[in-house]
């Protein structure tokens, strides 16, 4: 019996993907109007379905607080609840800046590299901290120096992992939400402490995070924030 | 002698050679870097070393072939074989950051693209290499990672080979063909190993062409694609049917030797003959299975490669916005849009459901239960359930608040005895309500009197390790313990005796509201001095 295709959304909402060479995949392409049944459902529950390579994917709409993050859950998740705001905008930063060094390229293939090592992550942000500094705006709320302030105050140090202070216990902090989202592998191993891109990630970035339709919602985020800083 | 024009047209062909030249140059390049350390480690020329590095090359190389997981470990242990096998130099327990040196940083660059930048203002033949890849494999003992060589490098080895590689399965045929005409077994085995060897670097290099086709169709250009389609697939073709023959005229052979085996002239090199024989016929198989996979990979690749050009055909404007562009600019130009930016990256998170509103719950099971005095059937009532559980918990402190008085008594009489002896006749005569309740009465005297002599030093010594949790048990030692704080001259006894006073004694309690009077034997409490 091939599965319904109630059971294949329970699975999508469960696991906000479907691989192929799965039950729910086959149940799925076997007609095209399964397919269609599943967006509709999908769209009932405002978000998207995109099948991209191997997998079928959920994907919340913008402002789908059911499945997706609210900006205060999101905080809530990711940040200490008595961070500052600037905390919650560096780690987002930091988020940003991993992306773009697997992503960050035109080269041909899906990801311009295999893995990325925590140490390398470190100087990357480094870097993308000063390039930001000299390229800023002057009217900005939470301005570069403010971020590269917070990010020096942190401590280099590796070995008290759970020191507050430290750069790793902030960078694992958000390593661990990531690989909770299924997006990265975090390998926290003392020999070699790599970061690697899940398929899922392979798969959002490369086909939707930069198709036409979200550029048009950055360049309408970008307009927004001009706005708000000009008033 | 004329002098040579620069636009002369044997350097035409430069281009196509290029990216050999970068293979080369920028391993070296990658190993130049890391010569110091390399020396330190015992391999003290450039020879010793760009040699070493091969040797290491190839072992990927054969893991890979075999489509085997290879991890750090592996590599290291090969890395020990080749060092004392072939440069005579021993790096027992530096194998493995001498594997991590050689495999992430000389040969993988910490998995940075290697770039080979040829020309400063044209581009268009820039490199970007990478020798090898690698990749998390899990299985039940946890997460490893495994290295394998990638199409760089599998070009990089065979052009250490000199020959092109649509040649070289021609002319290993063509031996192969030979060494069976000339009936020389042996040989011929040796070569289909090799022949063999070549088809899987073939069916690989497909099959990473096919991976990139799927994240880009433009990123392969057409002449290229035109190339690797049709050589590939004619020589595949051919070949096949050829082996096929070859398979034919080998099992006629076999068959021939078969009949002969029992006749009495059946040489020792027949029977070597035959045993060759089989292996050929079974790799002949193989790589006719080979053959298929290969024209099938082939095949899958024509139509992805159709599908995503047909794809991008239908969208005019380009599909993919580079990231750089789209995103980190803006961010590094003004950044306060990393507050909102998470409007942007919704799509990538999944919030866990808040529990607000279960629908199932209306439909789970409720007990129903049967009152005993009305034979009623009434829903249970889980709240009203845990008011009679507070109740319950209410009652059993209670009674062991009227336990700890009673102690209490027991230790103040002690305190006022010059004797430092009491029994429970004594105490019931000044303290004629001594027991609260009959459940007290019972409970206190058959703790008590269960002991014979308590050992107060070793009580307090074990205080450290006794748990103090909620218990709903009285026990008596434990009680002792907790009082001990309040009375300090129990400090200078080492044990409590309790003994038998003889005779009985009798008082007066309460059970059920019903005042009752109860005999019990006589108790007496003595304090052992140190």
């Amino acid at each position: 019996m091939p599965l319904t295709i109630n059971e294949c959304f329970y699975t999508l909402v469960r696991e906000h993907e479907i691989r192929s060479r799965s039950a729910e995949w086959d149940a799925i392409m076997m007609d095209p109007r399964h397919y269609e049944a599943l967006e509709a459902m999908a769209q009932a529950f405002d978000c998207q379905i995109r099948q991209i390579n191997d997998g079928i994917y959920l994907i919340p709409n913008e402002g789908n607080t059911f499945l997706g993050f609210s900006r205060t859950r999101l905080r809530e998740t990711l940040i200490r609840p008595q961070a500052t705001l600037t905390e919650y905008n560096l780690y987002m930063f930091i988020i940003l800046v991993m992306l773009s060094e697997f992503y960050g390229t035109e080269y041909g293939r899906s990801h311009k590299r295999d893995y990325l090592t925590l140490d390398g992550l470190v100087k990357c942000v480094s870097a993308a901290l000063e390039t930001g500094a000299q390229t800023q705006q002057k009217d900005a709320e939470i301005p570069y120096e403010k971020l590269s302030g917070l990010y020096n105050a942190w401590q280099d140090t590796i070995e008290d992992s759970q020191k507050r202070t430290s750069k790793y216990y902030h960078f694992n902090r958000i390593l661990k939400f990531l690989e909770k989202q299924k997006l990265i592998d975090w390998l926290d191993d003392p020999d070699q402490r790599q970061i690697r891109c899940t398929v899922r990630l392979d798969d959002l970035m490369g086909q939707y995070m930069r198709d036409e339709e979200h550029h048009k919602q950055m360049t309408a985020l970008i307009k927004e924030v001009q706005h708000a800083a000009s008033e | 002698m004329a002098a040579m024009k620069p636009e002369a047209e044997y350097f035409s062909d430069m281009p196509s050679r290029m990216y050999s030249i970068a293979l080369f140059s920028q391993l070296f390049t990658q190993m130049h870097e890391k010569m110091r350390t390399l020396r330190d480690f015992g391999l003290e020329t450039i020879d010793q070393q760009v040699t070493f590095l091969f040797y290491v090359l190839r072992f990927l190389m054969e893991k890979t072939l075999r489509s085997e997981p290879c991890t750090i470990e592996d590599i290291a242990f090969a890395i020990q074989e080749i060092c004392s096998r072939y440069f005579r130099i021993s790096v027992y327990e530096e194998a493995m950051k001498l594997a991590r040196v050689v495999v992430d940083q000389i040969l993988y660059n910490n998995s940075e693209p290697i770039e080979f930048i040829p020309y400063k203002k044209n581009s268009a033949h820039n490199q970007y290499l990478k020798y090898i890849t690698s990749s998390l494999e899990k299985d039940e003992t946890g997460r490893y990672i495994s290295y394998r060589m990638s199409e760089d490098g599998f070009h990089l080895m065979l052009s250490t080979l000199e020959m092109e590689q649509n040649m070289r399965i021609r002319i290993q045929d063509l031996i192969f063909e030979m060494e069976m005409q000339k009936k020389n077994y042996s040989k011929a085995l040796d070569e289909i190993r090799r022949l063999f060897q070549l088809l899987r670097i073939r069916e690989i290099d497909i099959q990473e062409k096919t991976a990139q086709i799927r994240s880009s169709a433009v990123s392969l250009a057409p002449e290229e694609y035109q190339a690797l389609y049709q050589d590939n697939f004619e020589i595949m073709d051919q070949t096949r049917n050829k082996f096929a023959q070859y398979e034919k005229q080998v099992e006629g052979s076999i068959n021939e030797l078969n009949r002969r085996i029992h006749t009495v002239n059946f040489s020792e090199k027949e029977l070597g003959n035959l045993s060759n024989l089989l292996q050929i016929s079974a790799l002949l198989k193989q790589s006719i299975l080979a053959f298929t996979s290969i024209v099938t990979t082939l095949n899958n690749f024509s139509k992805d490669y159709q599908k995503e050009l047909e794809e991008q055909m239908l969208c005019s404007s380009p599909r993919m916005y580079p990231w750089q562009k789209m995103v980190m600019d803006p961010v590094f130009n003004q950044p306060d849009l990393l507050a909102s930016i998470d409007s942007f990256l919704h799509p990538l998170f999944f919030d866990q459901p808040q529990p607000i509103f279960l629908p199932a719950s209306a439909f789970d099971f409720r007990k129903n239960r049967v009152m005993e005095e009305s034979a009623l059937v009434e829903l249970a009532d889980e709240q009203a359930d845990e008011a009679l559980l507070a109740a319950l918990k209410e009652k059993q402190l209670r009674h062991k608040a009227h336990l700890d008085a009673v102690l209490s008594a027991l230790l103040d009489a002690l305190d006022q005895s010059d004797s430092r002896q009491t029994t429970l006749s004594g105490l019931l005569q000044s303290r004629p309500a001594l027991f609260a309740d009959l459940d007290t009465a019972r409970e206190f005297l058959s703790a008590w009197s269960s002991s014979v002599r308590i050992d107060l030093d070793a009580l307090r010594q074990d205080a450290g390790e006794l748990v103090f949790e909620d218990l709903d048990s009285y026990n008596h030692l434990l009680s002792l313990l907790m009082f001990m704080p309040q009375y300090p001259f129990l400090e200078y006894y080492q044990a409590l005796r309790i003994d038998k006073a003889g005779g009985r004694t009798q008082f007066q309690t309460v059970q059920d509201d019903l005042e009752m009077t109860v005999t019990a034997d006589d108790l007496r409490f003595t304090l052992e001095g140190k």
